[in-house]
Order: C-alpha cells, then sequence, then structure tokens
C-alpha cells in the first residue's frame, strides 16, 4: 500500500509541479500550431507586428504569446481565509475571459504615451509594451481587456497622479474596473498562485501594494485613519471605525504634557514647540512616559534645538513634505535630496490657526490667517500661496477620519459631515474634547484595549 | 475471475492508469512552451549584457529542465548566498541600469536580496534617483524594484547594520510609498509585526476574499 501511495504522489506531483517562466529568455520557440491558436483567439493582425515570430525574445510578437501563454496556464488555488473568494474574473477563466474581451490585437506607433490602447474590444499594442516586464504587460493586457466594458478611469485625487490632467485611476477597487481587475489578478498571483516563479510572484506582490497606492482614490489597503480626541484632562480617546479605545495621558516626571496634538507618519505625536512626543496608540501603558517622537519626521526636531511655531509632516501626492513654522512667521521646508533645510522665506502674516486638512477633505498644509482666509503649502513654488477659500471660524480644527471629516467646534463639539449636514458626534461619558487628530492605522498591528 | 474479486488487483489497476496518466500529462506538458525553464544556474552570468544586447532565437529543441516552484526557490536563495563580491557588484550595476529589461533588473535585485550580506548595495539601490520623465509604469516599476531592495535589507542576516540602513533611508527618502516599505521593515526587524511579505500576503487575501 506505500507503493502505491508513493506512484500516486509522484504522479500528481509530476502533473502540477511546473513552475511558469519568468524572463522573456526563458520561454523556449512556440510551436506553429500553438501561435495559431493565439492568433485566432485573439484576432492578432501579424503583418503590424512584422510577421509571426515564434523565437526570438526581443520581439513583440514573441512577447505577446509569452504573455498569453501566461494567461492561459497560470494556475491558483481556491483556498482562503474566509473560503469565499470575491472574483471579477474567476480564477480558472482568465484565458477565456480575455478571448471574451479582447476582439483583435494589432502592433501600433501612434501613441507614444500609452503601454496599449482599447477600443471597442480592439487593442493596439504601443512602443512602450515592449519595455514592461512578463508580469506588466500581463497586467496591462487584463486591464485593457477589462476597458472593452467600459469602465472608464476617472481623476486621481490622491498619489503621485494626483492634480495631473488626466483621468488616471478608480473611484475604489470594489467598482472592479481595470485598475481593479488588474490588481486582483496580481494579489491572487502572490497569494493562491500554484505554478508561477518565485520572482514573478515577489514582484506581483509589490506592484499589487505599489499600484493600491496609487492608481485608486480610496485605497484598498488596509491602512485606515482613525480619529484620536485629546481631552481636557490629557488622556486620549481613539475612535477606530466604530470602536472606542481609551488611552492615558503622556506624562513626564509625574506630569502630564502639553503640546499640539499632531498626525504623523507613523501615528501621532504631541508637539510642544521645541520636541515631538509620540503616542502609544496600539498598547494600553499607563502611566506612559514621554518618549521622544524618533519615528516620523519629527524626530528632525531633536537636533534643531530651537522652539517653534508649528511643525507639520504631509504628503501631498507620492511626496511626504515637512515645514516648520518659527514665532517671527517666517517658514521653511525640509530639502530631503540635500538632507537640510531650505532657506526660511518671510509668511508676510500671523497665522491664526494651521490645519492638515480643509472641510472638502483635501490634505495638506493650510494657513488661516486674521481675517479667515486660507493658505495652503505648494510644494512647487515652495510657499504659501493665499487660495480663494473662507475657514469658518467656528472651527478650530478639521481633520479626516474613519472616511469622515470631522470638526472641532470652539465650543469643544464634535461634529462630522453626513452627506451636507453637519452631525454632534456622541463622545464617550464624561468626556471633554480639547484637541482632535486623525492617525493612520494599520491593519498588520492589533490595538489592544 | 478469482483476480477480479481482489481488492489488490483493483487497486493496483487503478493506481497503474493513473500513473501512467500523468507520464502522458507529464510529456504532453513539457512539450508545451509555457511550461518551459531553463536551470537556474545559468541564470547568474555575469556577461549577460550580451546576452540583453545581441540574443540568439532559442532552438526548437532547447533541453528542459523543471523545477516546482518551491525548488526553484530553494535554487535560488542557494545561488544567492554563494555570489562572491564581483557578482553582487555586478548585479547592483545591472539593478540600476535602465538599458537591461525591467525583468532582469529585478531579477538582480532579487538575488541580491537572498544574498544576506548586500545591503550596503541594496541601499546603494534604493538611493539611487529614479530618472525624471518616464512613463508611470516604469515608474511604478521603479519604486518596485526599490521595494524590494528595501525587503532585501529586512532580510539581511546582520540585523544592527539592516537596521542602520533603513534608519540612514528613512532619513533622505521622500516617497511616501517607499517610506512606508521601509517602516514595515523596521517593525519586522524590530519584532513589532510580521515580515513585509507576510504583511503583504494578509492584507491582499483580505482584499480578494472579502
Amino acid at each position: 500500500m506505500q507503493f502505491v501511495f508513493i506512484l500516486l504522489l509522484f504522479g500528481i506531483t509530476t502533473a502540477v509541479g511546473q513552475t511558469l517562466p519568468f524572463l522573456d529568455s526563458q520561454f523556449s520557440c512556440f510551436k506553429s500550431d500553438q501561435a495559431k491558436t493565439y492568433i485566432q483567439d485573439f484576432k492578432i493582425k501579424t503583418a503590424s507586428f512584422g510577421g509571426v515570430e515564434l523565437c526570438n525574445p526581443n520581439h513583440d510578437f514573441k512577447k505577446l504569446l509569452n504573455d498569453l501563454s501566461i494567461i492561459e496556464h497560470g494556475r491558483f488555488s481556491n483556498s482562503g481565509q474566509s473560503g469565499f473568494i470575491r472574483g471579477f474574473i474567476p480564477s480558472s477563466q482568465y484565458y477565456n475571459w480575455t478571448k471574451t474581451q479582447i476582439l483583435r490585437i494589432q502592433r501600433e506607433h501612434n501613441d507614444p504615451q500609452a503601454i496599449a490602447v482599447n477600443v471597442r474590444g480592439h487593442v493596439s499594442i504601443q512602443d512602450y509594451y515592449g519595455r514592461l516586464s512578463v508580469l506588466g504587460r500581463v497586467g496591462t493586457l487584463l486591464h485593457e481587456a477589462r476597458h472593452t466594458a467600459y469602465y472608464p478611469h476617472t481623476l486621481c485625487l490622491n498619489g503621485p497622479y494626483a492634480e495631473l490632467p488626466v483621468n488616471g485611476c478608480d473611484p475604489d477597487f470594489s467598482s472592479g474596473g481595470a485598475h481593479a481587475v488588474e490588481m486582483e489578478y496580481y494579489a491572487r498571483v502572490s497569494v493562491q498562485g500554484q505554478n508561477f516563479h518565485p520572482m514573478y510572484k515577489a514582484m506581483a506582490r509589490l506592484s499589487a501594494m505599489a499600484r493600491a497606492n496609487f492608481v485608486f482614490n480610496k485605497s484598498p489597503l488596509i491602512k485606515r485613519d482613525g480619529l484620536l480626541i485629546q481631552t481636557t484632562s490629557g488622556s486620549f480617546w481613539l475612535l477606530d471605525q466604530t470602536r472606542w479605545i481609551q488611552r492615558p495621558a503622556i506624562t513626564y516626571n509625574q506630569r502630564s504634557v502639553t503640546g499640539r496634538l499632531k498626525r504623523t507618519s507613523f501615528g501621532a505625536s504631541l508637539f510642544t514647540g521645541n520636541q515631538a512626543y509620540a503616542i502609544e496608540l496600539y498598547e494600553n501603558v499607563d502611566p506612559f512616559e514621554a518618549i521622544l517622537d524618533s519615528f516620523s519626521y519629527y524626530k528632525t526636531l531633536i537636533n534643531l534645538n530651537t522652539h517653534l511655531a508649528d511643525f507639520e509632516e504631509f504628503d501631498i501626492g507620492a511626496k511626504r513634505n515637512i515645514v516648520l513654522i518659527t514665532p517671527s512667521q517666517q517658514f521653511a521646508s525640509y530639502n530631503f535630496k540635500l538632507g537640510k533645510w531650505n532657506p526660511a522665506q518671510a509668511l508676510g502674516f500671523k497665522p491664526l490657526l494651521t490645519s492638515p486638512y480643509l472641510a472638502d477633505g483635501k490634505q495638506g498644509y493650510f494657513l488661516v490667517d486674521s481675517n479667515a482666509g486660507v493658505f495652503a503649502f505648494d510644494t512647487e513654488k515652495n510657499s504659501f500661496v493665499k487660495t480663494s477659500l473662507n475657514w469658518d471660524l467656528n472651527a478650530q480644527s478639521i481633520v479626516k477620519a474613519n472616511g469622515k471629516i470631522y470638526s472641532l467646534r470652539i465650543d469643544k463639539k464634535i461634529f462630522y459631515l453626513n452627506g451636507n449636514q453637519w452631525t454632534e458626534l456622541a463622545l464617550p461619558k464624561n468626556t471633554m474634547a480639547e484637541q482632535i487628530s486623525s492617525v493612520p492605522l494599520y491593519n498588520a498591528f492589533n490595538i489592544l484595549e | 475471475m478469482e483476480l477480479f474479486k481482489k481488492k489488490t488487483f483493483w487497486y493496483v489497476l487503478i493506481t497503474l492508469l493513473v500513473f501512467f496518466t500523468d507520464i502522458w500529462v507529464y510529456f504532453y506538458l513539457k512539450n508545451r512552451p509555457a511550461a518551459l525553464t531553463q536551470p537556474t544556474s545559468l541564470a547568474l552570468n555575469p556577461t549577460h549584457n550580451q546576452e540583453i544586447k545581441s540574443p540568439e532565437p532559442l532552438k526548437p529543441n532547447t533541453p528542459e529542465i523543471l523545477h516546482p516552484p518551491a525548488e526553484e526557490l530553494k535554487a535560488i536563495k542557494t545561488q544567492a548566498e554563494k555570489l562572491s563580491e564581483s557578482e553582487i557588484r555586478q548585479l547592483a550595476h545591472d539593478a540600476v541600469n535602465p538599458q537591461i529589461s525591467q525583468d532582469q533588473r529585478f531579477k538582480s535585485v532579487y538575488l541580491l536580496a537572498h544574498n544576506g550580506h548586500a545591503s550596503h548595495v541594496l541601499k546603494e539601490i534604493i538611493e539611487t534617483p529614479i530618472p525624471e520623465n518616464i512613463h508611470e509604469r516604469e515608474r511604478d516599476f521603479e519604486h518596485i524594484l526599490r521595494a524590494q531592495a528595501v525587503e532585501g535589507i529586512e532580510m539581511g542576516f546582520e540585523k544592527n547594520i539592516s537596521r542602520q540602513a533603513l534608519h540612514d533611508l528613512m532619513q533622505t527618502t521622500d516617497n511616501a510609498f517607499l517610506l512606508d516599505r521601509l517602516n514595515r521593515a523596521k517593525n519586522s526587524l524590530d519584532g513589532v509585526s510580521d515580515s513585509s511579505e507576510v504583511q503583504d500576503n494578509k492584507e491582499l487575501e483580505k482584499i480578494i476574499e472579502n
């Protein structure tokens, strides 16, 4: 019986054990009948590629054959944590689905900015296509195939393509657009792929993580923003979705540390003017002795040895920015390439308050003057530029968290925007809010009570 | 007729049928182009620049050696750990050379990442400026390449060197995505969380399975 078992095992493993190639040069020559199948299935205009090429790994037609074979022969497991697989495209049907969506493939040279273009199912492969990795090309084919059912892109509101005058993003992952189909493929290759090369899987995983940050206006990655409230007693309450979690005040030599509550890249800190002290969000450490924030860019304060009026760390697009404001109304931004601060410039006014958000949810660094005028930091001009907006002087601060816009009013009540209406947020019993901030929270880390 | 009544006979018959079917499938799949790989011992060729510049068409009957993915990974790790200093330097040079194919560049970083003693060159790769005025897909690739390099530092055998490299990179990197990768790597090294790869796959699983 043992012999029987071994024979069965050998048979099974030989059938499923083969790894798909990773490099174009690893694919061997195609047989002409296999190439014919692909030509017929996708109505490939071979003349536009300069003819059929079965062997040369640098030829675009051969690269296309490689890509189609990856789509055809990639295998995925169906196991998962929840046992329920949501799929825009069934994992066993990538080839068949692509075949139904792409009605023709041809090679063109008329759009130097595009990788490939889909016009009603007719996909034209452009010059950039051949420069991509195998994974990039496969993802592009699936992406373009999705556009046959329309799924147009929209303007990017976040990330490196924000403020570009092109529609390059999808609203979110759930809408199942072209970026979602592409990202789902990458995620499946990484998590469920059975016969992909380890390097292909690694590239797929990193591609999924990268593009999740770049091409969705609402990222599917489970990095969420919680609402952090500092109470009048100095302690904190964190609202994570619908869950309230309490944290103690920061103490130094048994005295409560006071400062401006600030969102940082890794959580939140209290900014005292000289230093920033990190707030522990994930564990309940009571009493919590002050520790300098050496995790975010507030760590640059450690060596500055000066008292500041304000300091802000914020992202615009893909770029991290740090700006400080001195008590004499001068500001300076940090130059990462040179590793030092740019020369200070005069603001020209005394800010009444500063904010990392506007009421429409836009993120950045905003100053409000005594006339309620709003100035926004412009990274290209490296200066504050007056906007046409006015600040509601009843609002002490505005943050975006839990998918909502929150406003702390000067009467210390917190409201959130519910459609067009501001609704008061019910706080835990006996809680009086002093300051609010949003904080980035990662699913990889558990927040303990 | 007595033979047909014996269970053993049927067990052996079914097993032989399965066995020969699998042998047939094995040879059938072997002849399909998509299933072919070259032995990884050929993957590390210091002169592979020549391979990219003037490749020769592959012969139809090139011998194939097939490796299941787990064995492929094991072979890559074995090879990566044996890299000489000159090979490390060559791979580092190739990784940032835009004239080389994206897959070849990623493979260079992947091998360096699994070497365990290449944090210094991986740091240099991350610090190499991303070219301006490139296509968005090419820019995405540059980020992905550097993210793999960050994981390579995370996997370094000398943890203090890895920590210092990550710390230095966090001072001078202004790219939000790479900072996120550096933070994940740092948390993993500090024992606060799983490795970056495990973190990623947990998050990706939730996206595709919910």
